[in-house]
């Protein structure tokens, strides 16, 4: 093993990098999942309302 | 074999012990030090600044680098979860995911209670994958690692082992090198797990250990203690740091 390129640790190395962890699990979830699963949802809605037999629909 | 519990005892160890060639660490000890919510957060943190106050590298082997990433990308996507069922309204199509969310946030919160750090399973990961890619074909679930994972294991792992100061042990069957004055073989380990009843990874680590020239075992497993104590190979001038 090469000796030379031995990693030695930083101080307060370990308290950031956990800081680090944490802020990325923190983070607002991404805008187009939760716009997918609300899409999803509409478009489900809104076949859901269309397939609706026409003549039900007359009756209305 | 010394037993060491307390950072004072490891201070004192370190004042009379040359351990500039470094010290062998396990993957509790790696993951104490990343996760705040570890009950051995703050122990983990303080023996690794004494570690660097005392420019000791720290040496893993491969098995716990494995296992440390494979923590970290399941400690990181629950806390995805966690956010992502924040955003989320109970609805008829969607109860399947809301459901899935809920118990990994109710389990996150009660983990927290007791002290521990809450991880989703392997099977909480391909649940949540096809739910997730049933709303865009596998670009959200995408769009999901991308924010929660991406980041750590992508551009900041390098990083992370410069920084925490990761070294990793490879060797192959029977082979020497600086860091061993003894070969390893696969049957020693195989030996330490029929004889102490102890899985694989930590049989590894155990044998490793007793084979190498690191005298310091960082680990935050008490099993380590009695294998280690028993074994004969073991060195007097050779100490467990028990987290």
């Amino acid at each position: 093993m090469n000796t030379k390129n031995v990693n030695l640790p930083k101080k307060g190395a370990a308290r950031k990098w956990a800081q680090k962890l944490k802020d990325l699990r923190k983070q607002k979830p991404p805008k187009d999942l939760v716009d997918a699963i609300n899409q999803k949802e509409r478009k489900d809605r809104d076949r859901a309302a269309s397939s609706l037999p026409p003549d039900r629909e007359l009756e209305i | 074999m010394q037993i060491l519990r307390t950072t004072q005892d490891l201070n004192a160890y370190l004042r009379k012990t040359d351990c500039t060639l470094g010290c062998l660490a396990d993957t509790g000890f790696l993951y104490g030090a990343s996760f705040d919510d570890d009950r051995i957060f703050d122990k983990s943190v303080e023996v690794h600044e004494l570690l660097a106050e005392n420019s000791i590298p720290i040496f893993a082997n491969v098995i716990s680098r494995m296992e440390f990433i494979d923590l970290l990308l399941r400690k990181q996507l629950t806390g995805g979860c966690v956010e992502l069922f924040e955003q989320l309204e109970r609805t008829s199509t969607n109860t399947e995911l809301f459901n899935l969310l809920k118990n990994i946030r109710d389990n996150n919160t009660a983990a927290i209670r007791n002290n521990e750090s809450y991880k989703i399973s392997e099977a909480h990961i391909k649940k949540l994958r096809r739910l997730i890619s049933s709303y865009s074909q596998g670009t959200t679930w995408k769009s999901f690692c991308a924010k929660y994972t991406g980041p750590v294991l992508v551009s900041e792992w390098k990083v992370l082992e410069e920084e925490l100061g990761l070294n990793f042990v490879e060797i192959t069957e029977g082979a020497t090198s600086e860091f061993f004055h003894a070969p390893l073989l696969w049957n020693d380990m195989v030996q330490i797990m029929g004889r102490h009843g102890m899985r694989g990874p930590d049989a590894m680590i155990v044998n490793l250990f007793l084979k190498s020239n690191f005298s310091l075992l960082i680990t935050s497993d008490s099993d380590f203690e009695s294998t280690t104590k028993d074994s004969a190979d073991s060195s007097p001038n050779k100490a467990v740091f028990v987290l």
